[in-house]
């Protein structure tokens, strides 16, 4: 028995087609994240970040160019990374440019926006500066890491996300258990994360399919009060940043391109599932600077952008 | 209460229960729809192979269930069964949305009146502004275009550059819109246009004058048949069809226009 009324048809055009570009994609990301944590020895990454706190600070930011690792999974690999002594600005770098500068992030917002090459390199761009920048200003604030960090060894010594189906022995393995580890983590992570992409879509198709969007432009005239309601969006729908941009590019006809930039770029920073891993790793002090900074990061970067450029740049 | 063995073997269950369900589901929309493929009412055909490559890493996870059960049952109970319903909630969705098609409703919220910025720039990631391109009193108009070379011009053309097209014999096919503002003998003729999928399209179309245009219903497919000219509209010039015939059509495999 199928509904006659025209905007629930409506709703559920939008929802299915926003989850067939969507999940496949959150999929694909998982499937890489797996082949890395399964292949790439965590002491390569270590070697990588230790050194001098400042220029880890920038390499650390970029680091997702060849860990292409989504905000999904990446505060309990910043939890092994710190444990195993790299510094917490560094670590901060990582957690927070990671999700972003990233090949998988970089090409779903290239498909996205449909090859808009300026919507993707901004993207880069105002994730890895606003990394460095927070990473930067955390270090010299917190001096100490104690001041910090929550005492405590990592649950998960493996440095994994969910430690669940895979086998914790450590013993060098064959390719073939490789493979079979890469894919129990893809798995293990549709499991978590799939959840909140299916709602974040959901909350998307019914915008879509409720919201009037002269009036909705109305509603949200200035871009300060669009670029806002984007981030509290971000903040709320708790989606993958492999998977983010094709709910921002829902948003082309209602808000400007600098308000799904910041919905973009805030989201795979700080979002309501991030903030709850945040407290198994941080203090709170530490999780509240962080989150205040950060925003007001996004919100300045937007607004430089919105102001100094009017919108964002090859994007109009 | 039960076990911690037959917790995993139901966790295990359910998680293979998903998988295939969402197997089943992509295989159905890319597969089983011969020459009228289901997927093209949602997303691009650029954009298929995102979907056989679920597929495909699909399969890889019912395999790796069955080579490596969960080790653990996550969370239990009531939690665990509200994950599921909503994995499983955009397959719910399916069979409603494969016999929809977006309604009039959809495409006037999605802003009606702004076809030609919608088609013409359709990497903007601006909001689409109401600006005429040219006056329509403009005696430098270019001349209509040869009508070799586009000799059924479809709703994109003519919404992308209709200068190229005024005074033009033209044949469209369109969804029919009627508005409060427009006179009693015209109607807006629309079809939409899907840059990534239907979630993002957007409404592109022409203001058709022909006398009996309040015969019409609101939603109707329509095949215009007249000459492009140009007519003012909400104080502002808009393309349109001064309409020759007028005639119910069904409604085509694929609803959507695609801009290339």
């Amino acid at each position: 028995m199928l509904t006659r009324d025209p905007e629930v048809r409506d709703l559920a055009i939008n929802f299915v087609a926003i989850i067939l570009e969507a999940v496949p994609f959150m999929m694909i990301g998982a499937l890489i994240g797996g082949i890395i944590e399964a292949f790439v020895p965590p002491e390569f990454v270590q070697r990588l970040l230790s050194g001098r706190t400042k220029s880890a600070i920038f390499v650390a930011a970029g680091l997702g160019v060849i860990f292409p690792i989504c905000e999904c999974a990446i505060v309990p690999i910043v939890r092994r990374l710190i444990n195993k002594g790299v510094p917490l600005p560094a670590a901060i770098a990582f957690l927070l440019g990671a999700p972003i500068v990233n090949p998988v992030v970089a090409a779903s917002t290239l498909l996205a926006y449909q090859g808009n090459w300026g919507m993707v390199a901004t993207r880069m761009v105002c994730g890895y500066v606003i990394a460095v920048s927070v990473a930067l200003v955390l270090g010299a604030l917190f001096k100490h890491e104690t001041e910090a960090l929550l005492p405590g060894e990592p649950s998960c010594e493996h440095g994994c996300c969910h430690c669940e189906g895979h086998h914790h022995d450590h013993k060098p393995s064959s390719f073939s258990s490789k493979i079979l580890d890469a894919i129990t983590h893809a798995r293990d992570d549709f499991f978590t994360f799939a959840k909140f992409l299916i709602i974040g879509a959901f909350v998307a198709a019914l915008a879509r399919a409720t919201i009037d969007v002269v009036a909705f432009r109305q509603l949200f005239s200035s871009p300060i009060l669009s670029i806002l309601a984007m981030m509290g969006l971000a903040v709320t729908l708790n989606l993958c940043s492999g998977t983010d941009a094709f709910i921002a590019a829902g948003f082309r006809a209602v808000f400007p391109s600098t308000a799904q930039m910041a919905f973009m770029v805030l989201g795979p920073m700080l979002d309501l599932k991030l903030m709850l891993t945040y407290f198994t790793l941080f203090r709170g002090r530490m999780i509240g600077v962080l989150a205040l900074l950060t925003f007001v990061a996004v919100l300045t970067a937007m607004m430089a952008l919105q102001y100094g450029f009017g919108g964002v740049p090859g994007a109009q | 209460m039960h076990s911690e063995p037959s917790r995993i073997r139901r966790t295990g269950i359910l998680q293979s229960a998903v998988v295939i369900a969402w197997m089943v589901a992509f295989g159905w929309l890319a597969l089983g729809s011969g020459d009228d493929p289901l997927l093209g009412r949602f997303i691009r055909s650029d954009y298929w192979w995102l979907v056989y490559a679920g597929i495909g890493i699909l399969v890889a996870l019912a395999a790796s269930l069955v080579v490596r059960p969960p080790r653990h049952t996550g969370l239990g109970g009531l939690r665990s069964l509200l994950q599921i319903g909503i994995l499983l909630l955009p397959l719910l969705f399916l069979p409603l949305a494969v016999t929809s098609e977006l309604s009039t409703d959809a495409a006037e919220k999605r802003s009606l009146y702004t076809p030609r910025v919608a088609v013409s720039r359709p990497q903007s990631s601006s909001p689409a502004k109401l600006e005429p391109k040219r006056n329509a009193s403009n005696e430098n108009a270019k001349p209509a275009r040869n009508s070799a070379k586009s000799p059924e011009p479809t709703m994109l053309d003519l919404v992308s550059d209709p200068e190229d097209f005024e005074g033009s014999n033209v044949t469209l096919v369109g969804i029919v819109h009627r508005d409060k503002r427009l006179p009693a003998n015209s109607f807006f003729c629309y079809r939409l246009v899907m840059v990534c999928c239907a979630a993002d399209a957007t409404p592109a179309g022409v203001i058709v004058e022909w006398p009996e245009s309040s015969k019409l219903k609101k939603g109707t497919w329509v095949k215009v048949n007249g000459k492009v000219t140009f007519t003012k509209f909400d104080g502002s010039d808009y393309p349109a069809i001064s309409a020759a015939k007028v005639e119910k059509t069904s409604t085509p495999k694929n609803g959507f226009l695609i801009p290339q």
